[in-house]
């Protein structure tokens, strides 16, 4: 059975978190499309901001989560693997991805 | 604020498409963490080798006045290899099959062909990930990442080290010890052993069990006491398909859940820790189809096949914690 969403096809369905991959063809190129439920991560992020502000840095902080496609397409992972710190630290202090942050500290 | 909309979207398009090799290497890189990560190249034989060389240990180095030279032995480098292993998908649809469903197009048979391009990818992560020690011969099998780490490793009560064997030039599978719990204790240990040997681990690639306890070092007793709210039965639990960053004593790691190695216990059971500078992918024959395989009878017949191997720089540059329960609190 193929599950279609308008062109798109299902391409991978993941139960445990509600990631769906998709693809469409037009003609030359194959797109693809991963769909990430982020509602509860949002929220998870920002209860522990709240629950840990105020807090220093202490042994292993978790500073951030976030979802693996972005982490991917905005070469977090990349950048990260290559040792450049400094453009991973500063996507993280950017204020835009602050729902990805969860732990309030300047970087 | 961007985002913060119910569903994440990213569309993106990737290369020409008889290109499958560089289509496969380019989608959902989430997939696969570890051969995402890591570099890849080429080898030209079934058996690549390479070498590694490393400095003294520092000691005290106090000479008499007037002393007469007395010269060391030179030790040579360590002479390593690992043998490639081919993989193959392969399918076959009636040729009346492929009419009906799509009339008027061929995007089934493609369809197929990128599924089990997206498979033997997984494969490859499999491949990675798995136990299994080098085997030479005509069915070969590249020696797994865990086979290759012995020093930097936390193995459970009764569990050894394989390691490259420089006498056979094949590696050995690692003795499983008891299971037990993944701790803070045991990721300190790894990361200070890894400190110690001069790696610089940047990612930690786990079954994504382990990474939910991952969360809870948070409520260590050394850390500020910190609760999570656990997510009911039923209910979409976001965080193990994350990307973390995590602070501490021995720099940034990013754990990467890797669902690959939730296939079976037995390659949930270990945490891999990568300096990505240290691993690489070589490839013989890069994923391809096989345009050549013969027609017959009133079907289509479809072979994408690969050949490579793993090569671990220096197996030192690398970390492991075995034995840990990686499925649930119990296995």
């Amino acid at each position: 059975m193929i599950v279609r969403d308008g062109e798109w096809k299902l391409f991978d369905y993941d139960f445990l978190t509600g990631r769906s991959v998709w693809v469409m063809e037009d003609g030359n190129r194959t797109h693809w499309r991963t769909d990430y439920p982020v509602e509860n991560l949002v929220r998870q992020n920002e209860f522990s901001r709240n629950a840990t502000a105020g807090n220093a840095f202490g042994e292993w902080t978790k500073v951030a989560s976030v979802p693996l496609n972005v982490a991917h397409s905005e070469n977090l992972v990349r950048a990260h693997s290559e040792g450049d710190d400094r453009y991973v630290k500063r996507w993280l202090n950017d204020g835009d991805n602050r729902a990805w942050r969860s732990f309030e500290g300047h970087l | 604020m961007a985002v913060l909309t119910n569903t994440f979207q990213t569309t993106q398009a990737v290369g020409n498409r008889e290109e499958l090799s560089d289509v496969v290497s380019r989608i959902t890189p989430e997939d696969t963490p570890i051969y995402s990560l890591i570099e890849k190249g080429k080898c030209t034989t079934y058996h690549p080798e390479w070498e590694t060389d490393e400095l003294a240990a520092p000691g005290a180095n106090v000479r008499e006045e007037g002393e007469e030279y007395a010269f060391g032995a030179i030790t040579p480098p360590k002479r390593l290899g690992n043998y490639t292993q081919i993989m193959r998908k392969d399918w076959i649809i009636s040729a009346t099959q492929e009419v009906t469903a799509e009339a008027g197009n061929v995007q089934k048979r493609k369809y197929q062909k990128l599924k089990k391009g997206v498979e033997i990818r997984k494969d490859v992560e499999f491949a990675i990930v798995d136990t299994n020690a080098t085997v030479a011969g005509s069915t070969r099998e590249f020696g797994s990442l865990s086979t290759w780490i012995v020093s930097n490793a936390s193995r459970g009560a009764g569990g050894a080290n394989g390691g490259f064997n420089i006498g056979t030039g094949l590696t050995v599978a690692p003795t499983d010890g008891t299971q037990r719990p993944f701790t803070k204790a045991i990721l300190d240990t790894v990361m200070q052993q890894g400190y110690q040997n001069g790696a610089n681990f940047r990612h930690v690639s786990v079954s994504p069990y382990v990474k939910s306890v991952f969360v809870t070092f948070m409520s260590d007793s050394n850390v500020a006491p910190f609760r999570y709210a656990v997510s009911q039965g039923g209910e979409r639990n976001t965080i193990v398909a994350t990307a973390d960053y995590y602070e501490g004593p021995f720099g940034t790691v990013m754990i990467h859940p890797n669902r690959v190695q939730a296939v079976n216990g037995g390659v949930a059971r270990n945490a891999f820790f990568i300096d990505s500078d240290m691993l690489s992918f070589l490839w013989l024959r890069q994923i391809q189809e096989d345009r050549d395989v013969a027609k017959t009878g009133d079907a289509d017949k479809g072979v994408i096949i690969g050949e490579g191997t793993l090569k671990v720089h220096n197996e030192r540059g690398l970390g492991v914690a075995a034995d840990l329960f990686g499925l649930s609190s119990a296995s």
